[in-house]
């Protein structure tokens, strides 16, 4: 019985030691440049189970999953909001976790993490060593980060919520979409400065924004939601004069159907695509009520690779099952589809 | 630990150990028993008898348990949890959801209205002597509806007792400290309980009352490697106390066949969530937790016929607040409030010695006032009635039930049909037996009315659950026996309800899955004397393997393994007794758990082996006894995540101390 009771024991011992995960690293991406070139893909992962991910699509059109995570053994975090790359950097903004991974896009190796934030929801690189990250919940600030040593330099407050931003001149247009509250409204923030020059209104819940060729702005903007304080509103997009600031064009869309999030522009800066019913386009240099369907897909993230503007569009059917990317042609052909990792929310291309 | 607290508790011992000094100079019995899984004998006056149950869960040496931890330990179930003590947890059970098991108080329902699952960490295994388990069965015993386990909580008449204070106390290395008071009085004019119970006349019956009183006081205060911050750093757990404090209080009057009871449990939580693994700031995140439960009840036990009418009211308030703004406001502050009347009526009669009928009709009406539902509010009064019969030829037991829901969302009758069959021989018995059953859930009012996102044209999920078991026990006497029961089982649910994201950004519940479930279950428990020392083991295997697909139909090529499930979970208990000293080691293998549908081996959870020990010492004189027990939890240390990303406590110790003090006076009224 003795010698059952201690052969008992020590076989639990032995198996209650720790099993390290022994995944290999996969080596994907040029011999040279690595993971620098390429697509992207930004899958932010369900809440809190800190799964959020980074597929990469190279030359060969072949998806490698999780390659953050292959490369370091370790998370990236909790919730991937967006990613950027800068030089030879990539920036993982995760927004649950609070911070932004730096790493190195050939090796796709961690580097540093910059933290300090509540809320960082995109980061936009606006030049001389300086990026700006969207942060906030409700009233919202964008932080100035200095890339050289990743420290925040200084707050610049907006509206609430801010999301997206782009760069036009000196200027940085940043969509304050009212997160858990309400906003209509975008700021615009002199670089040299980093000081707010002017606040557009524009439609409920500004989303995203992009820029034409003929310098103007347009901003999407997805409505309020029944539950919110004042009960729905409409779906709306935005024409502005990036010389004067002022809305020179806008488009009411239904109410109760889909809320769209996405805007993106072609690498001509001609037609401009919507996540309204699928996917529909305008042309810029045309009347905006003019929408022209693209395609039905059901639209999660909608992006145009800026070299050849192939159009791609990722559909999430929930967060623990992998996402789905579609790679169109700006013809509407169907090039590519990819399984790509949980909760897919964008396409970044370098 | 509050001063008031402790004064509190001896101002109410004091009185009863000088009661307890007054009484004869009997010796008490030791009180610490283990507890004790029964597998059931399928005793022929129940129609659905439970497949297995727990006893003396009360007399645990650490009574400071929830009943998630109690039974995670036991290996009954996979047990999801947040976090450590106090922290939300949640009954997976062969692979099924959380809601799919149900949870019963002296027969009524307890499962969240909104929600629809219980949190475990709201159970104290310090409540309750006895728990029932029901794998699939239960239509006609237990009110409640259930697609995966049933369980029912209960305390022991135990009218062989006599009148009490139990004290309990334990604290352990993380902080973490249980502090409780039990209070037993039996009032007769007979000469014995027996008697008086027995007595036909109400007036000469005989009164039961227990309260039991707990306080916990939680910190949580344990290091752990953060994996998922680069280089692992060790990091303590931080925002995390809380305080846990409840009272029960079962009171009766028994008299002739008939008894009345009452049952009262009241008992808030308080918590501070902390932040998942990963994240580098200051959780502000609270959970408050109140609830109050009572009912009163009406029992006939006869010699051929038993009647039990019970009439419920229970209330929850559950509170969630996170993130303060500027002005030190919640920016989250979701409160929900429940309320439900329940009424439940259950006859049986045996109409011939082979034959026994059964009966129950039940009315329950819930509101929930939430403003998060869009009208702020949320019901729906369903009633039920069922009935079955027990037919025993011979060594063979014949039962079926059925019972129909009539609810909003209507469902078809669930039933149940078994057979058994007992071979007895000596000192050994094998019962064979197999089991179909059909079984509903309605959807909560979570899925209903929740805004955004609510679904109000969700149909129940429906299950067919087929199993068969072979039982076997040998039993030489009390202290040397050993029983098995072998089950293999298979099920399948359809219109399985699950958020999912909608078009219009926000998620919403549908029916959306087909799961499929099936597994082998072996308990085995043997109980050996040999001179002075007693020697209880228990091993119990469990292979789970339960794959879905997100689809209205089947397809082999899209399914897959459904999440934190484990496909092999594996018990050893052994708990050794010598004279006044009592030693116990137990271990528990959980294998790899994926965590997402694409069933990545990269994020799946390791296997563990959690182990623990324990070593006691009791010490009986007089109308008092004591025991004090040193308790390891994770022995080994082992690093693993119940839900991922969130942080496990390592090795922890606790000392437990117990103290009951007994009166053999009998108190006449």
């Amino acid at each position: 019985m003795k010698k059952l009771v201690y052969l008992l024991i020590a076989t639990v011992i032995l198996v209650s030691c720790k099993k390290k995960n022994e995944e290999s690293v996969i080596v994907v991406g040029d011999p040279d440049t690595g993971f620098l070139h390429g697509a992207f893909v930004v899958n932010e992962g369900s809440f809190l189970n800190n799964n959020a991910s980074i597929s990469y699509i190279g030359s060969a059109d072949e998806i490698s999953n999780d390659i953050y995570l292959q490369s370091n053994g370790f998370e990236l975090g909790d919730v991937l909001q967006s990613f950027t790359v800068i030089n030879e950097q990539g920036y993982a903004v995760l927004n649950n976790s609070q911070r932004v991974e730096v790493m190195d896009m050939k090796t796709m190796r961690y580097q540093a993490s910059i933290s300090g934030l509540d809320y960082p929801r995109y980061l936009l690189n606006v030049g001389n060593g300086t990026a700006y990250i969207t942060n906030g919940s409700i009233s919202g600030d964008v932080k100035v980060i200095n890339l050289n040593d990743r420290s925040i330099v200084t707050s610049i407050a907006v509206g609430n919520g801010p999301e997206k931003m782009i760069i036009l001149g000196n200027y940085v247009y940043v969509c304050n979409s009212g997160g858990w509250d309400l906003d209509s409204t975008i700021s615009v923030i002199d670089i040299s400065t980093n000081l707010v020059s002017s606040v557009i209104t524009v439609g409920d819940r500004p989303m995203d924004i992009t820029s034409d060729h003929n310098g103007n702005i347009w901003v999407i903007c997805s409505g309020n939601e029944s539950w919110m304080t004042g009960g729905e509103t409409a779906p709306s997009c935005y024409k502005i004069s990036g010389v004067t600031n002022q809305v020179v064009d806008s488009v009411v869309f239904a109410l109760g159907g889909i809320k769209p999030k996405n805007v993106a522009i072609s690498p001509a800066g001609t037609t401009l695509y919507l996540d309204i019913d699928g996917v529909s386009t305008i042309d810029v240099d045309a009347n905006p009520n003019n929408t022209i369907n693209f395609t039905s897909a059901n639209v999660g993230s909608l992006d145009v690779n800026p070299t050849n503007g192939d159009l791609w569009i990722s559909s999430v059917s929930d967060f623990t099952t992998p996402s789905t990317v579609k790679q169109y042609s700006s013809s509407g052909v169907l090039k590519n589809t990819f399984l790509a990792g949980i909760g897919t929310n964008g396409v970044v291309f370098n | 630990m509050d001063k008031s607290f402790i004064l509190c508790i001896l101002i109410c011992v004091f009185p009863w150990s000088v009661l307890a000094q007054a009484g004869n100079d009997s010796l008490v019995t030791n009180f610490t028993l283990p507890a004790v899984e029964v597998v059931s004998d399928r005793n022929i006056q129940t129609l659905s008898s439970e497949d297995f149950s727990l006893v003396k869960l009360n007399s645990l040496s650490n009574a400071s348990l929830d009943l998630g931890a109690f039974m995670e330990k036991r290996g009954l179930a996979t047990v999801l949890s947040n976090g450590p003590t106090g922290m939300a947890s949640a009954v997976r059970y062969r692979g099924l959801s959380s809601d799919h098991t149900s949870m019963n108080w002296y027969g009524i329902p307890i499962n969240s209205i909104s929600l629809g699952t219980t949190d475990m960490s709201l159970i104290p295994v310090f409540f309750f002597d006895n728990c029932s388990f029901y794998a699939s069965a239960g239509t006609q015993t237990l009110a409640g509806s259930n697609l995966g386990l049933a369980v029912n909580l209960a305390s022991s008449r135990a009218v062989d007792d006599d009148s009490y204070v139990r004290l309990i106390s334990s604290c352990s290395t993380m902080r973490n400290g249980f502090q409780g008071i039990e209070l037993r009085q039996i009032f007769h004019r007979n000469h014995s309980i027996l008697a008086a119970e027995n007595s036909k006349s109400f007036r000469n019956g005989v009164l039961i009352s227990t309260t039991k009183l707990f306080f916990q006081d939680i910190k949580n205060d344990f290091k752990y490697s953060d994996v998922y911050r680069p280089e692992s750093p060790v990091i303590r757990q931080i925002h995390n106390d809380g305080k846990n404090v409840g009272i029960n209080q079962d009171i009766s009057w028994h008299w002739g066949k008939n008894s009345i009871e009452g049952h009262l449990w009241v008992q808030e939580k308080w918590m501070q969530l902390p932040v998942s693994m990963g994240t580098y700031s200051v959780s502000t995140a609270l959970q408050r937790d109140q609830l109050m439960r009572s009912s009163l009840s009406f029992v006939h036990r006869g010699r051929v016929d038993s009647l039990r009418i019970v009439s419920a009211w229970l209330e929850d308030d559950l509170h969630y607040r996170d993130r303060r703004d500027e002005t030190g406001n919640y920016l989250i502050d979701s409160r929900i409030q429940s309320k439900v009347f329940f009424n439940n009526a259950n006859y049986q009669l045996r109409i011939h010695k082979n034959i026994q009928v059964q009966t129950s009709v039940a009315v329950v009406i819930p509101q929930v006032m939430t403003s998060n539902y869009l009208a702020g509010k949320g019901s729906g009064n369903w009633q039920q009635a069922g009935g079955g019969v027990l037919f025993t030829p011979g060594l063979n037991i014949f039962s079926i039930d059925a019972r129909k829901e009539f609810r909003a969302t209507s469902t078809s009758p669930s039933w149940t049909m078994s057979y058994q069959r007992k071979i007895e021989s000596g000192k050994v018995s094998v019962i064979p037996g197999v089991q179909i059953a059909k079984r509903f859930r309605a959807p909560d009012m979570n899925e209903l009315y929740w805004s955004p996102g609510g679904n109000l044209l969700l149909k129940p999920e429906s299950g067919l659950n087929y199993k068969t078991n072979i039982q076997f026990k040998w039993m030489k006497n009390a202290t040397q026996s050993l029983t098995a029961n072998l089950q293999i089982y298979y099920g399948e649910i359809s219109n399985w309800i699950q958020w999912i994201p909608s078009s219009s950004g926000y998620w919403s519940p549908v029916n959306y899955k087909i799961v499929r479930t099936k597994g082998v279950e072996l308990p085995v428990e043997c109980q050996f004397k040999a001179g002075k020392m007693l020697l209880d083991l228990l091993a119990r295997y469990q292979y789970t393997q339960t794959i879905g697909v997100n689809s209205d139909r089947w397809s082999d090529s899209l399914s897959f393994k459904m999440i934190y499930t484990p496909e092999h979970t594996a018990t050893f208990i052994c708990d050794v007794s010598y004279q006044r000293f009592n030693g116990g080691f137990s271990t528990r293998y959980t294998s790899s758990r994926f965590t997402d549908e694409s069933n990545s081996s990269l994020r799946s959870l390791d296997a563990y082996f959690l182990s623990g020990f324990s070593l006691g010492f009791a010490w009986n004189k007089s109308r008092m006894a004591v025991q004090s027990s040193v308790e390891v939890t994770n022995l080994f240390n082992v690093a693993y995540e119940s839900i991922r990303s969130f942080a496990m406590p390592g090795r922890v110790f606790q000392l437990n101390l117990q103290m009951k003090f007994l009166n053999n006076h009998k108190k006449s009224i």
